[in-house]
Order: C-alpha cells, then structure tokens, then sequence
C-alpha cells in the first residue's frame, strides 16, 4: 500500500473503477463531462465514455430527479452538485422523492443514486459555496449521508455509496482535496455505517469528521505530551450513525467532545450529545462539549470567516476542561 | 378370531339402538368391561362394555346412527387378525395410492426457528397422516416451544409424511417431515419425547429462580471490576462491595442495574440460607391468577359438558379460504374461525352471557370473547370485541396481535376487560377433553381440544372424519344442562353451515 | 381517427370502470371509512383511459394526485382491487397501506406513483425516459399534470432538458381549468397552456379531453414519435372536473352553470352516443357492460373492506435497504 495519491484522484479512480465493472454506472451534473468538473473530480471519463458522462443545463432538480427515474429503472447515477449549498434548490427531489421511494416502493426499487456535493468553507467564498450541509438532510430518514476525511476513505466509501442501493450524499470537503494518502490501486469498499477509531486511548473521546480530524489527531498528540489519552472515533457516515462505536469509546473514556465544522445548532454533535445523554448517561464523568462554528452565516472576510469558523484552541480548551471537571 | 361385538338389546321392548358415541378408536387395546360405546335408547344412555380384552380391530357402526339390535357394530380380537364378516373397506385415495418412489425430489420440513433463542421445538400436533396430499401453506403441524405454539405450514404441495412421532422434541434446523415421494437425507434427531408440557418445565422451569444466585456464585471467581461511575456512587449508596461483581455493561463494566440486582440477591441469599428450599416471591401476576382461579370455584357452580364437534367442514373451509385472506395478508386459523362461529352462537343465546349480581341476571350485551394466552410468567385472557359482528379477516389479524402483544407485554387495559365468554385451547398439547375454570365475571368458557382423525362408517364402508372435542364449562346457578347443550350443538350447525 | 366498434367498446367499459371506482371511493371517503383525503378524477375519464389504452404495460407512467383512473387501468385485472385497498389504508394494499390515495403504485407495470408534491414527478420522469436512451429501448414514459402544476419551475427544467435530449417523454397535462380555486387564467398568461412547449420546439397540442377517440389518436401519435426517438411531446386537454378539488370540497368558486354545461359533454355520454348510433349498439349490450363493471367493483370494495389494517410496527420497514430502523 505504498502508493500514495490525493483525495481527488481517490474520487476519480473510485469512479473510474466502478464504471468500468458495471456499466449501469454513469455520471452527470453540470460540467462534469467535457471539462471534468469544476474541481476536476470527473476528468477523464468522458473521454473513455462519451455516452456515460453528461453535461446537463443548470437543472439541479432535473438533475437529481432524473437520478431518481433512472435509479428506479436500475441504472446507478453518480450526480455532482458542484456547490453542495445548491441543494436547496433540488431539496424537494432528495427529501420526498429519493428518501421515500424505497418505502413507497416497499422494497421493490430504491433511489441507488449518490448525489455527490462539495461541502464547508474555509476558500474566502461566503456563504452561498460554503456551508455544511449535512444537518440539512440529517432528519430525513431514507437518507445516507457519507463523509470522508482520508483519501483511502474517498476511494473506498464512494465505491461502497456507489454499490449501495439507498440514495447517498456524499460529502466532499474542499480543502481535502488535495491532501495526499495511501490509496490501495485495486477496488476495495470501505462498510457504510460504521464509524472508525482513528486512535485508541482511555481519558476523552473526540469525535470528529472530515477536515475536522485533524484538529482531533493535533489536539491528540498535543494532550498526549500532557500525559492525557485521547480516542478519537471517526463516523465516516454521519447518518444514520454508529451509535454502537461512540458508544463503546464514551462508555470507556467517560468524556466526549465532538468537533463539527457548521454551526453549533443542529449538528451531529447535537444528535450525539442527546443520544449520549440518552443512553449513556451513567458512564458519563464531564459534561459533553461541542467545538464547531458560531451560529452566523459564513462571511467572506478572510478575518471574519476565520473568527466565525471552529478553532484547533477550543479543542484543546475542551479537553482541559473535561479533564479538570 | 375376532369376536363381533352387537347391537345389545337392554330389555324385551328394545328393538333398536343408537350408537350416541364410540369411546374407542381402531386400534385401542380394551380390557373386558371397558365401556367402548354409549348406545342410546329412546330417553335413556347405556354403556355398551367389552367382552373380552383385546384389540379394536374395527368399528362398523357409525355414530349417531340407528342399529337394529343384534347387528354387528365392531369387532375386538389380536393384531393381524382379519376382520371376518366385515363389509368392504373403503380406503383413503391418498393411502393406497402411496407408492413410494425413490426420486428424491421430496422438500424437508425442518423444525423452524421462531427467534434467536429457539433451539428447538416440539411437534405437539401432526394435522395430516401419511401420503396425505397437502397445498403449499396449509398448516401441517402445530409446533410448540416453551409456552408458545405456533403453526406450521407447508412450504410446498404434494403428499405428507411425517419422520418424528407428535410429542417428540427436536433441534431447529433438523428435518421432521417430508412433502413429496424421494429419500430424506437425515432425520431430525429427537432431543427428548417427555409431553410438551413437561418439557416447558424442563426448559423454563426453574431456572429463573437460580438465576441470581447463579449470577452472586460466579463474581466470586472473576477479578476485580470496573464500575461506571453512576453504579459505584450507587454502590456506595447501597453498601455494596461491587469489586468482585461481573459487569454486565459495555467492556463488562458493572452498571447500576449490576449493582441492584447484586442488592438483591445478597438479601435473598440472607433470607433463604443455602440448603432450604428455594423461596421466589410471587410475582403480581402468579398472585392474581392464583385468587382468582380460587374465587371463581368458590363462588360459581360449575360443571363442564363436552362434545365431539364434526369439523370436517370447518377444516375444509379454511383450506377453501386461506389463499383468498392470504391475498389480503391475512393468516386465517382454525381458531379464528371458531371464534367467529362462537360469536355468532352467542348472539343468539343470551344466557350464555348472562351473569348473576347481587339478586339479579344481568345479560352482558356486548359479544366480547376472550382467548386465553399461555405468557411467560402467567395466563392472560385479552378479548375480541364484538366478535359476532366482525369478518373472519379481522378476527383473525385481532387475534394475531393480541397474542403478540401478550407475548411482549404490551396488552392493554382495554384489552383485558370487557369480555362475555372466553375460548381456550389446550389441543395442539394433544388433550381432548378438559374442565376449564370460568372467567371471574362470566358465566361460561369454551375449550378447545385436539383435532384428530377417526374412522367412521357410512353405508358400510369407513372413512376419516375430523373430530374436535369441545370443553364447555358452565355456572349451573345461570345456565342449566339443556341450554348448554344446545349452544353446543348450534355451534355444530354453524360449523356445518360453514 | 375513428376507433373500432370493439376497441370503442372496451374503452367505455374502461371509462366506466373508472367512473364507478371514483364514485364507491368517494362513498367510503365521505363516511369516514377512507381516511385523509382523496381527489376524485370523475369528469375525467376519457384522458386517463384514453392514454393508458395506447401504453404497454412496459412504458412508465406517472399518475398524479387525480389519477385513480390512470393506475387502476394501468394494473392487470387481479391487482384493481388491491389499488382501491390501497385507498382504504389497508395491509392488502398495493403500497402495504404506506402511501394511500395519492402513492399508488404498481411497478410490475410500471405505474410508478408518487405524487404529492406537485411538479415533482415531472423531473422524475426524466429518469425513466433518459433510462430508455441510455438502454436504446423504445420504452416511453408518459407523465400526468395539471393546468396549475404547470407553475412549478420543475416543468421548466424538465422540458428544457427533454427536448435537449429528445427523451422519449410525453407530457399529458389535464386542463380541468382549475387548481383548487384558481382558474388557470388567472395563474397562466397563455390563454392555451400548450403554447407553454413551443418554446421549447416541442410538438404541442390542444384537444377535447373528453372525446376518447380524440385523446386516443393523439396519444398514439406521441407515442410514436417518442418511440422513433424524435423526442417529447405535449398534449393539453381539455376537461372538468366534476367534484371539488378534494372530496368534501364545496367547490363555491366555480360560477353557476359551470358545472352543468360540463355535464353535458361527459365523456361516458359521448362514447356511448356515439356507440349506440355509430355502431348500433344497443341498450342491452350497454346493459351488460354495466352490469360487468358492478360486479367487478362489487369485488373491489368486498375486498377493500374485509381487508385488515396494517401493524403498525411495519412502518419501521423498508426505510432503508439494508439496514433496520429501531421500532418503540
Ligand atoms: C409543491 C406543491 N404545492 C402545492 C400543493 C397543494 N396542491 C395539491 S393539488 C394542487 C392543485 C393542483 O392543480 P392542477 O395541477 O391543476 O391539478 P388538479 O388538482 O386540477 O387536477 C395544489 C395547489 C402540492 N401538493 N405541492
Ligand atoms: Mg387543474
């Protein structure tokens, strides 16, 4: 596994590689076909297949309600939303008709489709190219919402949304793009729903996703110096969540700290802390903490966007404090 | 030789005779004296008895049929004797043409697995006899496990054999009957062949009461424990010494609720000592069913008539209708269909419902029937409301879940009050005949007993007839012997207007 | 093109089918025994049947919120009953009693169902008909809408990308003038929405959506050209709806005599005119039709009430293929 290559080549293979084993694969989206994408994730498939890659007008809900049609006729759709903040506009075709149609369909025909969507900020865009969208669809059940933090992870969960028959989100966070990782050559899936200890330890649990898990791994040698063991638990698919995983590291570790990039209200560190609360609260030795973003608009200042967006400090200020209750 | 057994003649007047019941089937063994038929007389019931010990070899006469008295009704002699003087044996389709050929195309019915902890089951009840031709999802056999049974269906059509006797105990996954001639590969090996319900205490029995002391003998081998920190505050609390407890939490730990039931039992263990008797505290429930079984023989006369119900044509209507309230995702069962029939009888029979308070009758005017459910732990005795005026579709999906929600604990208030009449069952245990205890607050219940096939005769030739013994228990102080009877037979007629 | 004798006869005892369905629904609607609520297509049979006459049980149709009609014909014999079952929330339904009045579908022949966000099947059914492009088959996809449906911006995105790719997509938009309350001219600046496609380049017509031999002969030609791959088609027509927008709806907006003049060209009146005095049908044959259609509805309903309800803790199933979701 010596190979090393970046999360957006990760992407591209993974889609190569599928598409080549099952022709019922195709992608489409804006500008995804001739020119390959606006990040380029796609380039070079339409070039090897003119007839299964589109170029569609900028129609996010026909782009996402034909994924649905196709879906059910048993095609596999691979839709790019270039900015995953436009999935308002193609809201409707992802909560009512993808979540749903496997119950209305009872099992006979599912939305097999991954609308992939470039999330967070960070690149000086403000806020319309650069929310998380994530708690958006996070009460939609019918719905998968899949997040990589590694480029091993790119690869092997969009192959393993690809294969999956529920309709997936796959949450692409720009500034992983070019981060650089092993990357096995071959097809490989890495399970759906199962969250991922990145690193054991027995005195607080960070849990955190995507770019978000680096702060965690910082804060976890930084702690470490200090005699402190951090378990940091990656979930990989923010929804539904492995419960079980948090669960068993919280039930050791006794303190959580869950580290989100979008704001504070509503996040999956809102739905983590209540489902610890809920079903944990006997193991629990601190109160549960919660670094994420403030709950403003992202701005476009580069001052302000970094004021408003979560700090690698208030990490490690949380573990001081679980650790000091 | 065999030995003819006649129509007797009881006096100089009587020159014919009806035979109201055999109370034996072919193949009994009988000891001279025996009674083996009641014969009825005008007004008056005899017992006919054996002459001789022996065997069965066969019954001639019909039930309910009229003889003219000296006319051969049965035959009792050894096995292998040939009936001598009998008419021609009319003999099942399916039975002679049963040849067995060995293509092995035959679909295993293997001892299902109900649930995760299911390990194995009892075949309490075969409803078909070998070579039997059966449709895909006709029920073949009731299966019993711990206090639940469950039907089995067919998974194919074609004929039936059966490859463990009924009582026998096997482990899920081990075949226990074929549909279809060809070879079976293994048979299901038979765990134990005590009767069901000797097997339910075998299986539940005690074990709940050893539980915990099971549970505070084991800490002591195990190492010392880690406790979340709510248990270890409560630990404290209790003046538990949770460091040898077993953690029954996430990576072991020991939970608050370790540290209570440990509570527990180290009082138990104080209050019981070692050697004496295990003591368990009655649990609500046991306590309830316990008064109220009591109460009622105390303060209701109770009697029990029964009958032998004809209910070929109720087995043939649930094979005609299964498929039709399969389409709408019903389970139509036997039972379900006496429910309704039963519900039916008691719309017209008042007094079946009447109850007495304080002075006066008092005429319970809903036909809400309960149906006793054998639960972990108990008895409960939920009801269907308004029986008579729902259709068998709704009867049945009613009946399904109440049973469910029995199993699971989640009845109802509602559920459990209200009722009429009550319908229990103990037939897929194989009993025929029982003396159901009234329902506090009603006058009358009904059991059920096994299905089973007898020879009966008709115009001098034998053929299987599905019989099903009905218990009826009554308050005398309410319903006398007449009316009784009379629901029984109306019940009769409604089976055979089916 | 004037229809056959037998082929006009099979579609008025489609037609009445449909009438007799919507009527015994709305009976069990109004009692209470039909829970939610339920938009009748009465007024407007001969659209529905006429277009599911032309379709194979192989090409995708998308019904909307009014299509009773279009699923129930749309479904082989023996499964009609489970459509109205459906309606009934019942175990037995075609949807398991998920999705009711306005979720009834039956993919063995591809009636695809989903409706109740308006608009939103429009996009859906670019799915089916780019499936058939993709696959080089001549499988077609027709999807219903209504005159007010065509204010959703979804219909822009879906034709716009249609006609781009001359998917094999016809839209059949019923014009029954209203969308609840809203006349489609006080919503709509084209005085004929069909003019709505010609922006598009798409072919688009305006018919008498109550004459089945019209709707007929229009279907089909869309039809064939979507099948010879030359794109989408549109096709207007023109009807009423005879109850409220739901059943229970007074319908207080529609002017006096509205109702009546529609009542006039019902489009079970014209087809059996027009069979009794083109085809010399007669009373009797009629007659018999309807007595056939009774006895099939008879059935339907028996069904539909006997049926029992679905258990509850199944709504936990199906939400996901291959994970459970917890129950209580
Ligand atoms: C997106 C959306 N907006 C509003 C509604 C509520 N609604 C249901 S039907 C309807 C009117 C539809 O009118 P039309 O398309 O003409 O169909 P018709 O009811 O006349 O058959 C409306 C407003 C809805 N279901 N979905
Ligand atoms: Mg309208």
């Amino acid at each position: 596994m010596a190979r090393k290559i970046s999360f957006s080549k990760a992407l591209n293979e993974a889609m190569i590689q599928e598409m080549e084993r099952d022709e019922n694969v195709f992608i489409l989206g804006e500008d995804v076909a001739k020119m390959g994408g606006d990040f380029g994730i796609t380039s070079g498939i339409w070039d090897r297949w003119p007839n299964r890659a589109f170029d569609t007008a900028l129609s996010e809900s026909a782009i996402t309600g034909l994924s649905c049609g196709a879906s059910v006729c048993g095609l596999r759709p691979v839709a790019e939303l270039m900015f995953a903040d436009f999935i308002t506009v193609c809201y409707d075709q992802l909560v009512n008709n993808a979540a749903k149609l496997n119950y209305m369909y009872q099992g006979e025909a599912s939305a097999q489709m991954v609308v992939r969507a470039v999330t967070g900020g960070g690149i000086r865009c403000a806020y319309h190219h650069s929310q998380c969208i994530e708690p958006w669809l996070m009460n939609i059940p019918g719905l998968v919402i899949v997040a990589p933090a590694t480029p091993y992870e790119a690869k092997g969960l969009l192959v393993a949304s690809i294969r999956n028959n529920n309709p997936v989100v796959f949450l692409e966070h720009k500034h992983l793009y070019n981060i650089k990782g092993e990357v096995p050559e071959e097809l490989y899936e890495i399970p759906l729903y199962e969250a991922h200890v990145e690193r054991e330890g027995t005195d607080i649990t960070i849990v955190a996703a995507m770019s978000m898990l680096k702060f965690a791994q910082k804060a976890a040698d930084e702690m470490a110096a200090k005699g402190i063991s951090v378990e940091i638990v990656n979930p990989r698919t923010i929804f539904p969540l492995d419960k079980e995983t948090i669960k068993e590291s919280v039930a050791k570790t006794g303190r959580l700290i869950v580290v989100q990039e979008g704001p504070k209200v509503m996040g999956y560190g809102a739905e983590i802390g209540a489902m610890l609360g809920e079903e944990l609260f006997e193991y629990l030795k601190a109160p549960i903490k919660r670094v994420t973003s403030l709950d403003t608009p992202v701005p476009f200042a580069p001052g302000m966007e970094d004021y408003v967006l979560p700090h690698y400090e208030d990490v490690i200020t949380a573990c001081n404090e679980v650790m000091a209750y | 030789m065999s030995t003819m057994i006649e129509m007797p003649r009881y006096g100089a007047n009587m020159d014919e005779g009806t035979i109201a019941a055999w109370l034996v089937s072919e193949g009994d063994s009988v000891t001279k004296g025996q009674a083996i038929a009641e014969i009825a007389i005008e007004k008056l019931s005899n017992e006919l008895l054996a002459p001789e010990d022996g065997i069965i070899l066969k019954l001639v006469g019909t039930e309910g049929e009229t003889y003219d008295c000296g006319t051969p009704i049965a035959y009792i002699g050894q096995l292998d004797e040939n009936v001598e003087g009998s008419t021609s044996v009319e003999i099942e389709a399916a039975e002679s043409g049963n040849t067995k050929s060995s293509s092995s195309d035959a679909t295993m019915v293997v001892m299902p697995r109900y649930g995760a902890n299911m390990e194995e089951g009892t075949v309490s009840t075969w409803f078909f006899s070998e070579g039997d031709m059966v449709e895909e999802g006709d029920v073949i056999a009731e299966i019993s496990i711990e206090k639940l049974t469950n039907e089995l269906l067919s998974p194919t059509a074609g004929p039936f054999y059966s490859l463990v006797e009924e009582g026998s105990t096997v482990k899920c996954g081990k075949t226990i009957a074929k549909i279809g001639e060809g070879d079976v590969a293994e048979e299901g090996e038979v765990v134990s062949k005590c009767s069901p319900s000797e097997m339910d205490d075998v299986i539940t029995g005690n074990k709940e009461n050893t539980l915990v002391l099971e549970d505070s003998f084991e800490t002591i081998a195990s190492g010392s424990s880690v406790l979340t920190p709510k248990a270890k505050k409560l630990a404290d609390e209790l003046g538990v010494d949770a460091s040898m407890l077993k953690g029954t939490g996430y990576h072991d730990m020991v939970t608050r609720e370790d540290v209570k039931k440990a509570n527990e039992a180290g009082a138990l263990n104080k209050a019981g000592g070692t050697s004496t008797p295990i003591n368990r505290k009655m649990t609500a429930m046991e306590k309830a069913i316990a008064a109220g079984m009591y109460k009622s023989l105390q303060e209701t006369a109770q009697t029990t008539i029964t009958m032998d119900m004809d209910v070929d044509n109720l087995v043939a209507f649930y094979k005609a209708n299964k498929a039709d309230y399969a389409a709408m995702g019903v389970k139509l069962s036997y039972t379900s269909v006496i429910i309704n029939l039963v519900g039916k009888a008691l719309q017209e029979y008042p007094i079946m419902r009447t109850i007495i308070d304080g002075d006066m009758f008092k005429e319970l005017t809903d036909v809400n029937i309960g149906v006793a459910i054998d639960i972990d732990g108990g008895l409960v005795v939920p009801n269907i409301k308004n029986a008579d005026k729902k259709f068998y579709s709704a009867v049945a999906t009613e009946l399904a879940e109440l049973a469910n929600k029995a199993k699971n604990g989640k009845l109802l208030e509602n559920d459990l009050t209200g009722g009429s009449f009550t319908i229990t069952n103990l037939g897929m245990f194989g009993i025929k005949y029982f003396t159901p205890v009234l329902n506090i607050g009603e006058s009358a219940i009904l059991g059920l007993g096994s299905i089973r096939k007898e020879l009966a005769s008709k115009k001098g030739g034998f053929y299987k007839k599905k019989y099903m013994s009905f218990s009826l228990t009554h308050d005398h102080r309410v319903i006398n012997g007449a009316p009784a009877a009379r629901f029984l037979n109306r019940i009769q007629e409604l089976i055979n207007e089916l | 093109m004037a229809l056959s004798k037998e082929h006009l006869l099979k579609v008025y005892e489609d037609m009445l089918l449909i009438r007799r369905f919507e009527e015994e629904v709305e009976v069990y609607a109004k009692n209470g025994t039909i829970p939610g609520f339920i938009h009748l297509s009465i007024g407007q049979e001969a659209a529905q049947a006429g277009v599911v006459d032309v379709l194979k049980d192989t090409d995708y149709k998308f019904p909307d919120h009014r299509g009773h009609g279009a699923i129930v014909l749309s479904s082989k014999a023996e499964d009609r009953k489970r459509c109205m079952s459906e309606i009934f929330a019942k175990a037995s339904g075609i949807n398991g009693g998920r999705g009711g009045s306005m979720h009834v579908h039956d993919l063995s022949v591809r009636n695809m169902g989903f409706n109740g966000i308006q608009g939103s099947t429009v996009v859906t059914a670019l799915g089916t008909a780019f499936n058939s492009v993709y696959r080089k088959n001549d499988d077609v996809t027709v999807v219903f809408m209504g005159d007010g449906t065509l204010g959703e911006g979804t219909c822009h995105e879906s034709m716009n990308m249609s006609a781009t790719w001359k998917l094999p997509l016809i839209y059949v938009l019923i014009n029954n003038h209203y969308a609840i309350s809203t006349h489609y001219t006080e919503s709509h600046p084209q005085k004929q929405l069909s003019t709505w496609g010609l922006g598009y380049e798409v072919p688009s017509f305006t018919i008498d959506g109550n004459d089945i031999e019209e709707v007929i002969e229009v279907t089909q030609k869309a039809v064939d050209r979507a099948r010879k791959g030359e794109g989408p088609t549109l096709i207007e027509m023109m009807s009423y709806r005879w109850q409220g927008h739901f059943s229970g709806d007074p319908a207080a907006y529609r002017p006096d005599g509205e109702l009546e003049a529609w009542k006039e060209k019902d489009p079970l009146k014209i087809a059996k005119e027009r069979l009794q005095e083109k085809h010399g049908v007669t009373a009797d044959e009629i007659k018999a039709i309807s007595e056939r259609v009774e006895v099939e509805i008879a059935k339907y309903v028996k069904f539909s009430l006997e049926s029992p309800v679905p258990k509850p803790e199944d709504a936990v199933k199906y939400v996901y293929t291959d994970r459970e979701v917890e129950g209580r």
